[in-house]
């Protein structure tokens, strides 16, 4: 049961977002549309699960004394990859993510469960991790992205909501907006988790 | 000593693994991402000015624009300009037709306030450009003989998109004659 716990952990208890509060720059910058942040989840979770793997793999023919230098290889050669296959198959939403996506590069999600989890454990547990915080990082990504642009652009993944039933708050796709946002979801998260009144 | 050498063997590898798959993805990616920035680039063209059927690219001088064809008629040339915006420059791209006539304002990129400055690029401000020769002059700054209504409380991104237009206005006046 542990492996199993291993995926479900990054999910809600130990959300690399809402409760470790990691990465939060990218978190904060591309969620002003949901396409955006979730585009921005599916990609830093594609690098993650990638570098967990290649990271896992080669980690008894890493001498502990190096190993950081080998980590960011392999990470920005992941990162690269997307930015690519971003570019060819998805040109609108790369062009809109843009410099976000080489910083994937320095996003310390991915370094910390390098770091962390990949570098000390089996290959399958650091496949779980990955998709684990992936999910656990789109899911926070992603709801920022949707409370964001329904408050402030009155839209949804870009369709226009009913028109007229309110004036969007334009400050919710400011920078203060992601801050606000951010705010009331880890509330609202410790609020519905939390074990015992106090 | 030794210590080293076997490091600098472990990262020589990785860094060869790394370099032959980003290689190996770049070459079968390249053309894609080319053809998507062609297309893209044609796309906006096409908008600045719907009815030519293919453009031409002119470059000299660091001056570059695109002329306009239908069959073998030039009927007019998509001009690049650039005003001082609030937040940073806002570049716009300009069709004006061979008449002299706006056709449409594209604004390629800009830092406007989103919400106040991105108006700009809205239907009501844009449409009082279109089909007119200029001069454009806000009328906030001259009240007796201009002709724009700036957006409210986006006085300077709107200046910004007017001075653009008459910088591409310019040019064209420039430039037009010189192609006989």
């Amino acid at each position: 049961m542990a492996k199993l716990s291993t995926f479900t952990d990054g999910l809600v208890k130990e959300n690399i977002v809402l409760r470790l509060m990691i990465g939060l720059c990218p978190v904060l910058a591309v969620s002003t549309t949901a396409t955006d942040a979730f585009g921005m989840g599916i990609a830093a979770t594609f690098v993650l699960v990638c570098s967990n793997i290649c990271i896992s793999a080669v980690r008894k023919l890493t001498p502990d004394q190096i190993r950081i230098p080998i980590f960011i290889i392999i990470i920005s050669t992941f990162v690269t990859l997307t930015d690519y296959f971003m570019n060819a198959y998805a040109p609108t939403l790369h062009k809109s993510l843009g410099l976000f996506i080489p910083l994937i590069v320095v996003n310390c999600i991915i370094l910390a469960r390098a770091e962390a989890f990949a570098y000390k454990n089996d290959l399958f547990s650091s496949i779980l991790d990955g998709l684990g915080t992936g999910l656990g990082f789109i899911g926070a990504i992603g709801l920022m992205g949707l409370v964001r642009e329904i408050l402030g652009n009155g839209s949804v993944f870009g369709y226009k909501l009913a028109a007229g039933l309110f004036s969007p708050a334009i400050i919710m796709i400011l920078p203060p907006g992601g801050f606000i946002a951010m705010a009331f979801i880890m509330a609202a998260l410790n609020h519905f988790t939390r074990k015992e009144a106090c | 000593m030794r210590e080293a050498i076997d490091f600098a063997v472990r990262l020589l590898i990785v860094c060869v693994l790394s370099a032959g798959s980003l290689s190996w993805v770049y070459q079968a990616t390249a053309d894609r991402i080319r053809e998507n920035q062609e297309k893209g680039k044609i796309a906006l063209l096409k908008k600045a000015m719907p009815e030519a059927e293919h453009f031409e690219t002119t470059e000299k001088e660091g001056l570059k624009y695109e002329v306009g064809y239908r069959g073998e008629e030039r009927i007019g040339g998509v001009f690049y300009a650039e005003g001082k915006g609030y937040g940073g420059p806002t570049q716009v791209m300009v069709g004006i037709g061979k008449d002299g006539k706006v056709v449409e304002i594209i604004l390629l990129s800009h830092k406007e306030t989103p919400g106040l400055g991105t108006k700009v690029a809205g239907q009501e401000f844009r449409s009082q450009f279109l089909g007119k020769s200029g001069p454009f002059i806000l009328k906030k700054d001259d009240p007796s003989g201009g002709n724009i209504d700036g957006v409210a409380s986006a006085t300077i991104s709107s200046r910004a998109v007017t001075k653009a237009v008459e910088n591409a206005l310019r040019v064209f006046k420039e430039e037009w004659g010189k192609h006989g």
